[in-house]
């Protein structure tokens, strides 16, 4: 790690350490003394088993524009997302000429290996779907590619119940684009992967010890809560801004 | 290169936390090869629990939503293997008058997660809107509070804080509890100190207050002032025009002239008229 050489910075540490009347001593480590794990920071309260709180996702999800099914196995998840594909990457001339070329679809996704279906990149092949998973979005090819589908494909790291926000983590074979650049973003959401509340996650993280790994190695996480929206003109909604129209969770029981 | 800035920078493990609706903020932290955030050092929190619970409360009490659509949190470039995310990440930390303004006992003020709730709150920002406040980032209440503190002398922004009827609607609403008020005022007194305004202004205070102080005097000069509005021109109750130095307020407004019979009066007056 390079230290820049930054003018002015010793004066400035200077002026605060006076004002908190601690002059000359360093300044407390970070958490020390105040990390508050079980501080209520959740405006919705959320709790209950697994299936009410997939419920409850489901319904705050919606309730932000977003949209939410509920699966109770796995093997439905292929057939959903064959017909959610070919509905969102109709060629635009409508359902009257979705013949055999409107078959054919191209899907930006997480590699096969990171999404929690074994064997989906095949499945939705032989239907004609292909997940394109770029390697190095620096490049013109993979900038190329990762341009031209409507939709994406991810996983996700966590749920939260109480907000219908998932937690999505970026990494090797886990590109951000596929949940950015898209007009629709598809997710698979594992129900075990649901918390009540993102005290509930937080405190599971931090109760085993990994929360600031995870931040550290994920290099960025986001959090999603539903479609990009935005009030600035004239404070009418509009969705779909920066990031995705639509945003849709496949929430499926038994995978993990 | 992306530039943006930064709602929260969480110290434990050096991450800039972004708070976006439309997605800008995921755009410019994951597109570029090379990414920058400007961070006031007032954004900087302990842990990763301290930005959960900022971020909520800054939600709520920006929008009414729950949280915003999204929350990054960008701890480095991207590692080896990963498709994409910027291959540099630089943070500039900003202070700017920021050491000073702690030093100075208004470090309350820095407090603000900027969600804009005493903005929506102000009755006079609801009357005047943003563009009375000048070319700032900042506007309402805490405008008129940051405006003149990040500005190099408080004087250049002095009329900020005089702009406000102190009612408290925003430190009401404000999710981080700044005492706005209390904050208005110390700029006011730090003002008067500075001896800020034009010397006129000052004589013609002073006179105000020894008016106010002595009752025959407030008599006399009621008297007067009813006297004065009737001769000045203008139609029905109200004065449209005023001698120099009020000219300039009279030319966007009328002024009502006083009654012919001041408040004392009528109350001297009350018991004849109904005869008891």
């Amino acid at each position: 790690m390079t230290t820049p050489s930054t003018p002015g910075r010793e004066a400035i540490l200077d002026r605060l350490r006076r004002s908190q009347g601690e002059p000359g001593q360093l300044f407390r480590a970070a958490g020390d003394g105040v990390a508050k794990p079980d501080v209520p920071m959740t405006v919705v309260h959320a709790e209950g088993d697994r299936p009410s709180l997939a419920q409850l996702f489901a319904a705050r999800l919606e309730a932000v524009s977003g949209s939410c099914e509920l699966l109770e196995r796995g093997d439905q998840v292929v057939g959903r997302l064959v017909e959610l594909i070919r509905q969102w990457s109709g060629n635009g001339k409508g359902p009257a000429t979705a013949g055999r070329e409107s078959q054919r679809a191209e899907v930006l996704a997480w590699s096969p290996n990171q999404l929690p279906i074994p064997g989906l990149a095949g499945h939705l092949e032989e239907s004609g779907i292909m997940l394109v998973t770029p390697e190095d979005l620096h490049t013109e090819r993979d900038r190329a590619r990762a341009a031209a589908p409507l939709i994406g494909l991810t996983g996700v790291d966590a749920a939260i119940a109480s907000t219908g926000s998932v937690v999505v983590a970026s990494g090797v074979g886990r590109n951000r684009a596929a949940s950015l650049l898209p007009l629709h973003h598809l997710m698979i959401v594992p129900t075990r992967r649901i918390y009540p509340t993102f005290e509930a996650w937080l405190r599971m993280l931090r109760e085993g010890g990994r929360l600031e790994t995870f931040l550290r190695e994920s290099a960025q996480i986001v959090f999603i809560t539903g479609p990009s929206k935005s009030a600035d003109i004239e404070l009418n909604l509009t969705l779909g801004v920066h990031g995705p129209r639509v945003v849709h969770a496949l929430v499926v029981d038994d995978i993990r | 290169m992306g530039i943006s800035g930064c709602n929260f920078a969480i110290a434990q493990t050096g991450t800039i936390c972004l708070v976006t609706n439309e997605g800008n903020g995921r755009m410019v932290t994951s597109l570029p090869r090379v990414y920058v955030a400007v961070a006031g050092i007032e954004k900087v929190v302990s842990t990763v629990e301290d930005a959960f619970l900022l971020w909520q409360a800054a939600s709520r009490s920006a929008t009414g939503q729950n949280v915003s659509v999204y929350f990054s949190l960008s701890s480095g470039p991207r590692l080896p293997g990963h498709a994409d995310g910027p291959e540099e990440m630089h943070v500039v930390l900003l202070d700017n008058g920021r050491s000073r303004i702690l030093q100075r006992g208004y470090g309350d003020a820095l407090l603000c997660i900027r969600c804009g709730a005493c903005i929506n709150a102000c009755p006079v920002y609801r009357e005047i809107g943003g563009h009375a406040y000048g070319a700032t980032p900042y506007n309402g209440p805490i405008g008129a509070v940051l405006t003149p503190l990040f500005a190099g002398e408080l004087a250049s922004a002095k009329e900020l804080p005089f702009a406000s009827s102190l009612c408290g609607a925003c430190r009401d609403v404000c999710p981080v509890k700044i005492d706005l008020p209390r904050l208005l005022l110390d700029l006011r007194s730090d003002l008067v100190e500075q001896r800020a305004s034009s010397g006129g202004e000052r004589v013609a205070m002073r006179f105000v207050a020894g008016t106010m102080q002595r009752p025959q005097r407030y008599e006399r000069v009621s008297r007067l002032a009813r006297w004065v509005t009737r001769l000045l021109p203008g139609k029905r109750g109200y004065v449209s025009w005023l001698p120099p130095p009020l000219r300039s307020w009279s030319r966007t407004r009328v002024f009502p002239r006083f009654p012919v019979r001041t408040f004392r009066e009528l109350w001297l007056g009350r018991g004849q008229r109904d005869g008891s």
